[in-house]
């Protein structure tokens, strides 16, 4: 979900302008991801390194997370999505947590499509995470071997099947540390669209240039 | 660099084995490197041939390939101060080719030049699992417990336990026949990194497609997240 920042400089706006006006486009690509029949979505909401952006940027994204997470929670609901979070507990906002695993625990039982946001995320910190938790249950004797398929069950939602499409939008063309495991082999759409700018005609021609690929998997 | 496209090439211009593609990207891939070298590009990785594609190919394409790769790695050590590494698991390897690399590496290994990863019998994931059961081996040798380990084990640790440990993330990564994935290459690693994409295939790269690359590279902004 990138471009935020840019769109609000393109307008004189301060950039948590542009955070407020994404929220809408995330939800619309939520429904539009419904409509197409998606199963699996993640957003990228808060990565471990957005830390690094002035204290008030910060303080406004931890917010706005907390609200819209608030604020949509219901919605989802009525739409039959399945909230999770992925990301890890160490600096995120008590409030933000609390809201997450509200939406979590509410909508556990959906099955339409999963939501996964990805707050105080980061692929690395991730697979840091994973390999700690893996130390620590083969310490406990409740892990014998440690391989690539034992690695996936330790990742935030292990449940998630990797990803088939990686969009990113704004144009930038990098990963920027994002679910580095599960985007082994995705293919990787970018779009010049800013994010605030993005509505659900834009995943679809994402997810059309998607399906014109070929995908081999490594072998020929 | 993820020189794709070889078997296309070979298809496209009539030729039934694939070998000729193959061929024909090796060649390429030194002159890569050279155009590499020659803007001042320190540290190259080539991805030669992956875990999946030592499970998947047929035989006698694989074997053309192995061959193909040891005479490769065996001309880029010849190559003045050039550094050559072997990234990548060696066992699941032919012995032949395990050996070429190891010497490959053995021979170079006091050079200061450009510094050229071969990455084969690679996979990103498998890299990862690697660097885990390394750090947990290290950890028992000097006798500590697995209980001091966990809830220590840092995203730095890994990145020093990889094949790559030591070196610098890549900046950019270049991908050629116009596939836009990552394939499992240096998942870790190119975690920050910017990537090219370009249409033409492994074999017909050409140097303007690579000044393009560099050009556009110092073009971007990069935030890394702020």
């Amino acid at each position: 979900m990138d471009g935020n920042g840019r769109w609000a400089k393109q307008r004189d706006l301060p950039r948590t302008a542009g955070h407020t006006e994404g929220e809408s486009s995330l939800f619309d690509v939520v429904e539009g991801a419904i409509e197409i029949g998606v199963k699996a979505v993640s957003a990228y909401a808060f990565s471990t390194e957005n830390w690094s952006r002035s204290p008030a940027e910060v303080k406004f994204l931890m917010g706005f997370n907390r609200d819209v997470i608030r604020r949509r929670r219901d919605e989802m609901h009525e739409l039959g999505v399945r909230v999770r979070w992925a990301g890890r507990r160490p600096r995120l906002w008590g409030s933000v947590v609390k809201e997450l695993q509200v939406a979590e625990e509410l909508t556990r039982d959906n099955d339409v499509l999963t939501l996964t946001m990805c707050v105080n995320y980061g692929g690395r910190a991730e697979l840091a995470d994973a390999a700690d938790r893996m130390v620590a249950d083969a310490r406990a004797g409740r892990l014998k071997r440690v391989d690539e398929r034992t690695f996936a069950k330790y990742l935030y939602v292990p449940e998630l099947p990797d990803a088939d499409m990686v969009w990113r939008t704004s144009g930038e063309q990098r990963l920027s540390n994002y679910m580095l495991w599960q985007a082994a082999y995705s293919e990787m759409v970018f779009t010049d669209v800013l994010w605030p700018d993005v509505d659900r005609r834009d995943l679809w021609r994402a997810i059309t240039t998607y399906a014109e690929r070929d995908r081999r998997y490594g072998s020929a | 660099m993820m020189i794709d496209g070889n078997r296309r090439w070979a298809r496209q211009l009539g030729y039934d084995s694939a070998a000729h593609g193959h061929r024909a990207g090796a060649a390429k891939m030194l002159e890569f490197l050279e155009w590499c070298d020659a803007v001042g590009v320190r540290v190259v990785s080539l991805y030669l041939l992956s875990t999946d594609n030592l499970r998947k190919r047929d035989s006698r394409e694989l074997s053309d390939l192995i061959e193909i790769i040891a005479e490769l790695a065996d001309e880029i050590s010849r190559q003045p101060d050039w550094r050559v590494q072997h990234v990548g698991r060696s066992e699941g390897l032919p012995p032949e080719l395990a050996r070429v690399l190891s010497e490959a590496s053995s021979r170079t290994r006091e050079h200061g030049g450009l510094h050229v990863n071969l990455a084969v019998g690679y996979g990103g994931r498998g890299e990862i699992v690697d660097a885990v059961r390394s750090i947990i081996a290290q950890h028992d040798a000097v006798g500590g417990s697995l209980e001091e380990l966990a809830a220590s084990l840092t995203p730095e640790q890994i990145g020093e336990h990889l094949y790559t440990g030591g070196q610098p993330d890549p900046d950019l990564v270049i991908r050629t026949s116009g596939e836009q994935r990552l394939s499992d290459f240096l998942l870790w690693q190119s975690a920050h990194s910017e990537f090219y994409f370009v249409e033409a295939l492994g074999p017909d790269l050409r140097e303007v497609d690579f000044l393009r690359a560099i050009r556009d590279f110092g073009s971007r902004d990069r935030r890394y997240g702020s």
